[in-house]
């Protein structure tokens, strides 16, 4: 190797003097280079303060439809009283002469912008190492970390200027799309068209908690959810954090509810030619879909919330839902107790659902109290696990009575909190054999199970007017 | 060659960028390059060399002697009384045409010296210059001799 290429590079600033130069200068001589690049340029992009005043008393001028020449930046900046400090007139002549033309101005000022955001990655990384060395929280820096790299991403964005025609078409494919499928405009359906109908679409930043017993089929119904919306468009982007459940098995439950082929089948190695082809084509469909699954335990919201940011950094993407199986499983470091600890989850759920600006579901066990209680779940029965009521928009509960016979399939879905609209039950008709929930008729809820609730419901609301605490 | 500049000759081309190149090989010379101050000058000649741009407009200034050009709009309405002040001498240009004569002078006279506008050039009294109306445009040349005009529009 030769010797030259053994030294260590030399470590230098990121800025290019000459470029600024160049950029001013060319503002300097010619209109249309003003027209057409310093609306993409921010102060933030020259690293001299000379050329950071002189570029704001440019865009000043621009802003106040007046001309930009060497005598009117002069003057304005005089007004300023940042002239003398910048170089006075002489350096701002010296700037229009400088360059023989405008032209390769989009060049330069492609340079600026290049080292301007590896000088704000550069201040970033100082603050994020600042933040390390006197941490005691590796969450807390890590979830600090990823969002100041996410807000430098955020101000590249924004300050990029996009021409009409380079988005026209994807605004009118979205038109197209709601034409043809007016659901669209109304927020993310389930797939379930009495859920829809009721709650209109998942909204973003909904936070919906669906609470239940073990074993009523939480996961089940999460997973038909996320699947009715990937069926209906493959593109939609999915995120189940699985806390408990394995990846295999969360996949394999899709594919028994897709395909109608029953688990059992698959445990004792019994299956049919037909449902091969039937998994073989629900296989097909999940292959193309864009639900993933982390099956990593014990996780922090913020564990989560950087995961969210990491996966829309790395694939420049929004994501339309995510799914946390289930809350009870997640840990909150620091509380001294549980009821604490579940409190900071479910606002940092609230949060996380604000932050990436999508509906986030998540599961919960309901309290041992509940098991006790034979009478339907209600809002008070998730009192124990701190401000989830307060925090969720939509709160509901997944309930068939404990000893309910076999043979009825009926599970209710009680819509006990909804933040923008009427709450109410729904039923489902539980296909266990292959996790699948169909939407049914409410008329199907025995009689004495809705007087039950609708007593359960009276009782919630007279306590509520007695001003309970 | 096609343009061959006399002693005590300026020629003085007012044409536009994409020009600027032809021109210069028809003055004999290769290319125009900056030196470390930034000033032009041609590489494969001797003589001086001076350009001014504003918009479209080139104005290119070539003599034996050091010379320095400069190009202004004058159809750009600006408030002459506050601008008067940027210049460090008593100079009050009674009127916009006034003004950019002294402006565009000083900016002329800061090329032939090869230095820019120097706090002394906007200390000193102006010097005369050639002046030229070209449209809206006021041209200005710093430099010994006569100026001829070559339009190469």
């Amino acid at each position: 190797m030769p010797a030259e290429n053994k030294k260590k590079k030399i470590r230098t600033y990121p800025a290019n003097v000459e470029a600024e130069k160049s950029v001013l200068g060319a503002f300097l001589i010619d209109r249309r280079a003003v027209n057409e690049e310093l609306n993409r340029l921010t102060e933030d992009d020259f690293s001299q303060p000379a050329h950071k005043s002189i570029f704001v008393a440019m865009r000043e001028l621009y802003l106040e439809s007046h001309p930009i020449d060497s005598v009117s930046v002069a003057d304005k900046m005089r007004l300023k009283g940042t002239l003398e400090d910048a170089g006075d007139f002489p350096y701002l002549s010296a700037l229009a002469s400088s360059i023989p033309s405008a032209a390769g101005c989009k060049y330069y000022v492609d340079i600026l912008k290049r080292e301007g955001l590896l000088r704000a990655l550069l201040e970033v990384s100082k603050d994020i190492a600042e933040d390390v060395y006197t941490s005691e929280d590796g969450d807390e820096s890590l979830s600090y970390a990823q969002q100041r790299i996410l807000s430098v991403t955020q101000s590249k964005e924004r300050s990029s200027l996009v021409r009409v025609g380079e988005i026209v078409d994807e605004v009118m494919h979205k038109i197209e799309e709601q034409h043809a499928n007016p659901d669209a405009a109304k927020g993310l359906m389930t797939g379930f068209s009495n859920l829809d109908y009721v709650v209109n679409g998942l909204q973003p930043s909904d936070l919906v908690i669906l609470a239940a017993r073990p074993g009523v089929g939480k996961t089940a119904f999460a997973l038909n959810i996320a699947t009715n919306i990937a069926l209906r468009d493959e593109n939609k982007n999915i995120l189940i954090f699985s806390l408990e459940m394995a990846s295999g098995q969360l996949v394999q439950r899709m594919l028994c509810s897709i395909a109608g082929v029953e688990n059992s089948s698959i445990a004792k190695s019994k299956l049919e030619m037909e449902e091969f082809v039937s998994l073989n084509a629900a296989r097909q469909q999940l292959w193309k879909s864009h639900i993933y699954v982390d099956q990593t335990t014990l996780q922090t919201p913020g564990d989560i919330l950087a995961k969210c940011r990491r996966f829309m950094i790395e694939n420049k993407c929004e994501i339309d839902l995510i799914i946390i199986d289930y809350m009870q499983l997640m840990t909150y470091p620091g509380k001294e107790s549980r009821q604490q600890e579940v409190a900071e989850i479910s606002r940092n759920m609230k949060l996380l659902a604000k932050e990436i600006n999508t509906p986030v579901i998540v599961l919960s066990q309901m309290s041992r109290s509940a098991e006790i209680n034979k009478d339907k779940p209600q809002l008070h029965d998730l009192r124990d696990s701190g401000s989830i009521e307060q925090d969720a928009d939509i709160v509901a509960f997944l309930y068939k009575e404990k000893d309910q016979d076999p043979n009825d399939t009926i599970v209710e879905l009680l819509i006990e909190k909804f933040r923008n609209g009427q709450t109410g039950n729904l039923a489902f008709e539980w296909h266990g054999s292959n996790f699948r929930f169909v939407p049914a008729d409410r008329s199907r809820i025995p009689a004495f199970r809705r007087s039950a609730a609708r007593k359960a419901a009276a009782s919630e609301s007279s306590s509520q007017e007695g001003g309970e605490s | 060659m096609k343009y061959c500049v006399q002693e005590g000759e300026i020629l003085l081309f007012v044409t536009n960028k994409h020009k600027t190149e032809g021109i210069v090989k028809d003055l004999g010379a290769e290319s125009i390059e900056k030196d470390d101050q930034g000033a032009p000058f041609l590489k494969g000649s001797d003589l001086f060399i001076s350009l001014s741009h504003k918009g479209d407009v080139v104005a290119l200034a070539v003599s034996a002697k050091s010379v320095g050009v400069d190009v202004e709009d004058t159809s750009v309405p600006r408030n002459v009384e506050r601008l008067s002040k940027l210049f460090h001498t008593s100079e009050r240009p009674e009127d916009l045409y006034a003004f950019y004569r002294v402006w565009t002078a000083k900016e002329a006279e800061g090329k032939r010296q090869r230095t820019g506008i120097t706090s002394e050039i906007l200390r000193q009294e102006t010097p005369s210059g050639k002046y030229f109306d070209w449209g809206d445009y006021l041209i200005c040349v710093m430099g010994e001799g006569e100026v001829r005009v070559i339009e190469e529009a």
